[in-house]
């Protein structure tokens, strides 16, 4: 599968591992698509705000970020990769705060069990997950965080392709 | 440019196998465990000796003995585990040395029992990616097993971790083990557990 050099509609193709930025969309759709085992979907809360490293202008709250932190080690020949993905929930005003924590039980629930061979392989069981504390003077104490960090592990096509 | 040789193939994803694995006994999960369930099929092979020979010779191996094994450390203890790894033990309910539920094991010299061994001992991993050959899971199976041994340790802030190890028995009753010399044990692939 080509790479699209910029992501126009219909560019980017999923599930994928064939570029960066067709993992970003896979993981992405994935947390839009999945449904909680209490039957609640992450659009419930964001919309479909998942956004890449940061959210455009105008701001509109809760919305998500990610971002991706990809190692390759000797082991394999650099052909697997740990894989850190940080998840930003943020939330203005301080009432959307529940609204973000329960967001984030959605992705936790999603990507904490995460298997998706369909490209390459991508296998999320991990996380780290802390609420941000309230931020003073200068910063808006009106805003609200979670950050949480999910460990995958990948064979990326992006990667593997060269193997076949 | 050359890429490196790795032994990847684009079938890696599909039949790559995930997690530590989960034990059943028959339908029923044996419990959670911690770190990963291992199986060694045990197998011993003797190379026939004879006068003059200078190395092992193709066709000339056969296996002698076979002693398969599943273990692993599980940190629960249902009061039904309890007869699992203690074959033949039998609930107390008189004298002096019974609780609630009270657990006395079988004593030594006794011949265990059919009843007293696990039927359908199965260690389960869930494959990459389901395909239509393979289906979505790997199991490892006893048609008839025994837990031979096991050791309960407590631990500082962590979960009592409970040792097991479960060896393969062959029962000749079952079609396809009538063979004194049958494996006791089969590796098979899933669509659904």
């Amino acid at each position: 599968m080509s790479k699209p050099r910029f992501a126009t509609a219909g560019a980017i193709k999923t599930p994928s591992t064939a570029s960066t930025v067709q993992i970003y969309s896979t993981i992405r759709k994935a947390l839009l698509d999945y449904v909680s085992t209490d039957n609640q979907r992450l659009a419930q809360f964001v919309n479909d705000r998942i956004y890449v490293r940061s959210m455009p202008n105008p701001v509109q709250f809760p919305y998500i970020t990610m971002l991706l932190n990809r190692t390759s080690l000797t082991a394999y020949n650099g052909y697997r990769e740990t894989v850190l993905l940080e998840v930003q929930a943020i939330g203005k005003p301080e009432s959307q705060l529940p609204l973000i924590e329960s967001a984030m039980d959605i992705v936790d629930q999603c990507l904490t069990a995460y298997t998706d061979a369909r490209s390459g392989i991508m296998v999320g069981r991990s996380r780290n997950r802390q609420t941000v504390p309230m931020f003073s003077d200068p910063a808006d104490s009106s805003v609200v965080g979670i950050i949480a960090t999910y460990e995958f592990y990948l064979w990326p096509r992006v990667l593997t392709a060269r193997a076949d | 440019m050359t890429a490196p040789l790795t032994g990847y193939t684009s079938s890696l994803p599909s039949d790559i196998l995930l997690d530590s694995g989960v034990l059943y006994v028959g339908a029923t999960v044996f419990g959670a465990f911690q770190g990963g369930l291992k199986f060694d099929p045990g197998v011993t092979y003797r190379a026939a000796d004879f006068d003059g020979k200078r190395s092992p010779v193709k066709a000339l191996d056969r296996v002698t003995m076979r002693m398969p094994k599943i273990s692993g450390t599980v940190i629960q203890l249902a009061t039904g585990n309890v007869s699992q790894i203690e074959p033949g033990a039998a609930t107390a309910t008189t004298g002096a040395w019974t609780a609630s539920t009270s657990y006395a094991p079988k004593a030594a010299g006794q011949l265990l029992a059919s009843g007293d061994y696990l039927s359908d001992v199965r260690c389960i991993w869930q494959r990459g990616g389901a395909t239509a050959s393979a289906g979505s899971y790997v199991q490892v199976r006893f048609p008839s097993g025994l837990c031979t041994k096991y050791d309960i340790t407590g631990q500082d802030g962590a979960e009592v971790a409970i040792a097991i190890e479960i060896e393969a028995r062959l029962d000749p009753t079952l079609s396809g083990f009538t063979n004194i010399g049958a494996a006791p044990f089969r590796i098979e692939y899933l669509t659904t557990v």
